[in-house]
């Protein structure tokens, strides 16, 4: 029997994850005229350094971005605590963060070495503020659930990412290493993120995002226990041996799909919705990504292709997919989820004290249009679309950049109109309590 | 102390909280709120003892939660009624 009379934190204030929310489109957008500016070139390697400014900007400025936000309300929904001083942490973070991610991508551009070093300094600051805060409550205070083990797994591995990063950049700014940082010092850093980080993450959030939003069966115990644990052995196996752990990692994607695909199967209220259709949209990419990975090489690049015209580069192609399809796809069914919600239940628990202002409150779909909702969805696959033919013929790339401004400019209506209805009816509820 | 009951199992957030908060308004005074939940609601606790509400949690499985919630003032009451009974889940 769990007796009451624990003290616990209350969700942190709602403007706190807002602010990381909206900075995150802001990223891509910045990204898609990085695109346009860029010409062709930018798609001929992984190397170039306007793709590194890409990537990072998709991966730290959006990804990333939405994550360390979605942890500051996920903490106390899941774990049932949250951070101590969450205002003064959140905000201090955030502000260094958002300046280190503009730092990287612009270091990236221009080659300065002020920006190496002011990317180097303000990264680390504000990452170090973040994991400090979100490790002391993981090491300390909270439950032993397989979503908060996963989630130690995630930001383990991005301390692993944040470390690899840091001696990157030293070396980028001169600083002399004692040992070589070759091409594969930067794999294990980008497997780490994606991986490491932003995937065992998502399998963790899913375990319990899956059964609470959208009253699923909870996902089957042997995957709960053990997936984002393989995968994090597997990860570090890849530091030895990188091909064969590859393998086994995107194997157990295939198994976290298929898994996917049987709980989203069992819900009891088989309701159409868009957050499903992002799920379903992950998982089959997981899947796809096993097909694509263990083709023979003689798909990719080759003249004698099986097929009517050769795959292009595994790397690149590999990775835009699992970015795009899988990450992007399930971060924005969490927001679609995430944003109502949050706005609906910080306005509803001040109702507690006042039950008349339950009358202020609109109906959750009010704070995120279901068909506005269903509309990104659509963009987001137009978009995914576009980064595959840009990869396969790079003279596309207005067509990408044009998709991608589309797309994030969309979220960020969308996110613009559910904040500032909550502001609203935040007031109108302040109002009628002092009336 | 009478009981009233509300069954959240089978809901998606953030309707167990509008059932919750409506089965709060109308709780005629001397009586507990029982909710049978799949999850405890934690960011709910600390706005309960704020708004003078008093909860326990009797928590039977990963997926199957009692939580009785009733006023502060109520508390020996509820003590001498239910203290120690457990709510099997349904």
């Amino acid at each position: 029997m769990n007796m009451s009379g624990l003290s616990f934190n209350a969700l942190p204030p709602i403007d706190l994850p807002f602010r990381f929310f909206i900075s995150a489109p802001l990223f891509i957008i910045a990204c898609a005229l990085l695109i346009l500016f860029s010409g062709e070139a930018l798609w001929l390697s992984r190397w170039q350094a306007n793709m590194l400014a890409l990537t990072h900007g998709f991966t730290l400025g959006f990804l990333t971005m939405v994550m360390m936000g979605a942890l500051l309300q996920l903490l106390p929904v899941i774990g049932g605590i949250g951070l101590a001083k969450p205002r003064l942490m959140a905000s201090t973070s955030h502000i260094l963060y958002s300046a280190g991610v503009i730092a990287l991508m612009l270091n990236f551009i221009f080659a300065e070495n002020w920006l190496t070093i002011s990317a180097l300094i303000l990264l680390s600051l504000g990452f170090g503020i973040y994991l400090c805060a979100i490790i002391w409550l993981l090491v300390k205070k909270i439950s032993q659930s397989d979503a908060i083990n996963g989630f130690r797994l995630a930001l383990t591995s991005l301390v692993v990412v944040l470390l690899l990063g840091v001696l990157l950049l030293a070396s980028r700014a001169g600083i002399t290493m004692p040992f070589t940082l070759d091409k594969q010092f930067t794999n294990i850093h980008a497997l780490f993120g994606l991986v490491g980080w932003a995937g065992i993450l998502i399998i963790s959030v899913s375990f319990q995002v899956l059964p609470m939003f959208h009253v699923a069966p909870n996902m089957p115990k042997y995957i709960r226990q053990y997936l984002s644990v393989s995968i994090f052995i597997f990860l570090l196996v890849y530091m030895v041996y990188a091909e064969f752990a590859l393998g086994l990692i995107v194997i157990s994607h295939g198994v976290f799909a298929l898994t996917l695909f049987y709980v989203i199967n069992q819900r009891k209220r088989k309701i159409d919705d868009t957050s499903i259709k992002y799920w379903q949209l992950a998982a089959a990419t997981l899947l796809l990504l096993n097909v694509l990975y263990f083709l023979p090489d003689s798909f990719y690049r080759s003249a004698d292709t099986p097929l009517f015209i050769a795959l292009p580069d595994k790397t690149m192609l590999l990775t835009a997919i699992f970015i795009y399809f899988y990450l992007l796809s399930v971060i924005q069914a969490m927001l679609l989820k995430i944003l109502p919600f949050l706005s609906y239940t910080h306005l509803q628990q001040r109702c507690l004290i006042d039950f008349s202002a339950m009358q202020f409150i609109p109906h959750m779909h009010e704070f995120l249009n279901k068909k506005q909702g269903l509309a990104l969805y659509y963009l987001h696959i137009l978009s995914g679309l576009s980064l595959l033919a840009v990869i396969c013929e790079p003279s596309l790339y207005v067509f990408f950049a044009a998709c991608l401004l589309l797309e994030f400019s969309w979220l960020l209506l969308l996110m613009i109109k559910c904040m500032h209805l909550y502001f609203t009816v935040s007031q109108k509820i302040h109002l009628s309590n002092k009336a | 102390m009478k009981l009233v009951v509300v069954d959240v199992t089978e809901l998606a957030p953030p309707e167990p909280m509008t059932v919750i908060i409506t089965a709060l308004a109308r709780l005629p005074a001397d009586h507990c709120l029982l909710v049978t939940h799949r999850r405890q609601p934690f960011p709910l606790y600390e706005k309960l003892h704020q708004a003078a509400w008093a909860y326990h949690c009797q928590v039977h499985d990963d997926n199957n939660i009692s939580l009785f919630i009733y006023r502060q003032i109520d508390q020996l009451l509820f003590e001498q009624h239910f203290d120690g009974e457990v709510f099997n889940p349904p």
